[in-house]
């Protein structure tokens, strides 16, 4: 844990400390974000709005609602104690491109992000692939598997997705416990695995080069 | 803040004003001030009124996740709380990220941003904010990871 050289922060008093994180869940409507927050989370999931204009339909109960000139963004989040100090709030958010405005306060500081696709409506995940391929947020792409069953083999999905190979790319159930906390474990470790590559590319140019002997 | 406000040279007095906050704040502050009408019809009060007007705290708040938590020696300016602070209060007895105050109280996200902010300023509240460049924390990773495994 790290607590012993890092000075306390200069705002808590008598020792307390909370250290809050975040993993961001994006998909398009439908395709089980609350349902994967809430499989995890120690709360129910609660809903915060950010509010919208101009949107004719879509909105994410699926009850379409034609020419309203406003509707709201519902974003959904859920809570996990990780620990006496830590905990990591799983934020849901609609993957749609008009929702942009929203990724860049929900992905600044997160830990990690899964991008969770319908492999029957692929093109709703295009939108947050293409945010989060451009962001150094390492992110997941997780198949939601509904029943069980799996429409197209993984392969084929990443094929469809033109998801770079070094995107892990995993077939979840986000109604199971097991599943999701794996998922977030696969995300986890991708996060740990860029810190390393990072530190271990900070060490390499804080090393001056063994001098060249040439003859 | 009047004075710095009349030096702006886009200030420029309009006389009568319905919302007398606003007579304040120059042309360019007010056009930050965003007010959503699907918000207000939900909600019935325009949230901003309870921020008077405010987009912006005395202490800034970045972060959904930021907790919050009544302080361990809140100064005496709590007793005085009422309406959204002091239900906000009331409820940070228990930490609570700004998420959390937001969906509670049922205040856009933005408004629990300022009012918690505030509350900050007047040592009311402690914030614990996100950590800096977390995802190069490999011992913090390492916790969370750890965390996950024991679920």
């Amino acid at each position: 844990m790290p607590t012993l050289q890092t000075p306390a922060p200069p705002q808590a008093e008598g020792g307390r400390r909370i250290i809050p994180v975040k993993v961001v869940i994006a998909g398009g409507f439908g395709v089980g974000k609350t349902t994967m927050v809430g499989s995890v989370s120690e709360i129910t999931p609660l809903t915060t709005e950010a509010a919208m204009t101009n949107v004719s339909s879509g909105v994410d109960d699926l009850s379409h609602l034609p020419d309203k000139t406003t509707t709201t963004v519902a974003m959904d989040f859920g809570r996990i104690t990780i620990s006496d100090t830590v905990v990591l709030y799983l934020f849901g958010t609609p993957g749609q491109e008009r929702f942009g405005f929203m990724w860049e306060e929900l992905t600044k500081g997160a830990l990690g992000a899964v991008v969770l696709v319908d492999s029957r409506r692929i093109s709703d995940s295009f939108a947050a692939l293409d945010f989060f391929e451009h962001r150094d947020v390492p992110f997941v792409v997780a198949v939601n598997c509904f029943n069980g069953e799996q429409a197209h083999e993984l392969d084929e999905i990443r094929h469809a997705l033109q998801v770079n190979a070094d995107v892990p790319l995993v077939a979840t159930d986000a109604r199971y416990r097991t599943n999701v906390r794996d998922l977030l474990i696969t995300v986890l470790e991708l996060t740990r695995e860029r810190a390393i590559k990072r530190l271990a590319a900070k060490t390499a140019a804080a090393t001056p080069p063994p001098p060249t002997k040439r003859r | 803040m009047i004075e710095a406000d009349r030096e702006d040279p886009e200030f420029e007095s309009t006389g009568e004003l319905a919302r007398p906050y606003l007579s304040r704040l120059s042309p360019s502050a007010m056009a930050s001030i965003v007010v959503d009408a699907s918000v207000v019809d939900e909600v019935g009060v325009r949230p901003y009124y309870v921020t008077k007007g405010r987009t912006t705290s005395f202490n800034e708040i970045v972060g959904f996740e930021t907790i919050v938590v009544v302080a361990q020696m809140p100064s005496p300016y709590i007793s005085t709380l009422r309406y959204e602070e002091g239900a906000l209060v009331e409820l940070c007895r228990e930490p609570q990220s700004i998420a959390e105050i937001s969906a509670k109280l049922r205040l856009p996200i933005a408004v629990a941003k300022v009012l918690a902010g505030d509350l900050a300023a007047f040592g009311v509240l402690e914030v614990f904010a996100p950590p800096d460049d977390v995802v190069d924390d490999i011992e913090l990773i390492d916790a969370v990871i750890h965390g996950l495994r024991q679920l």
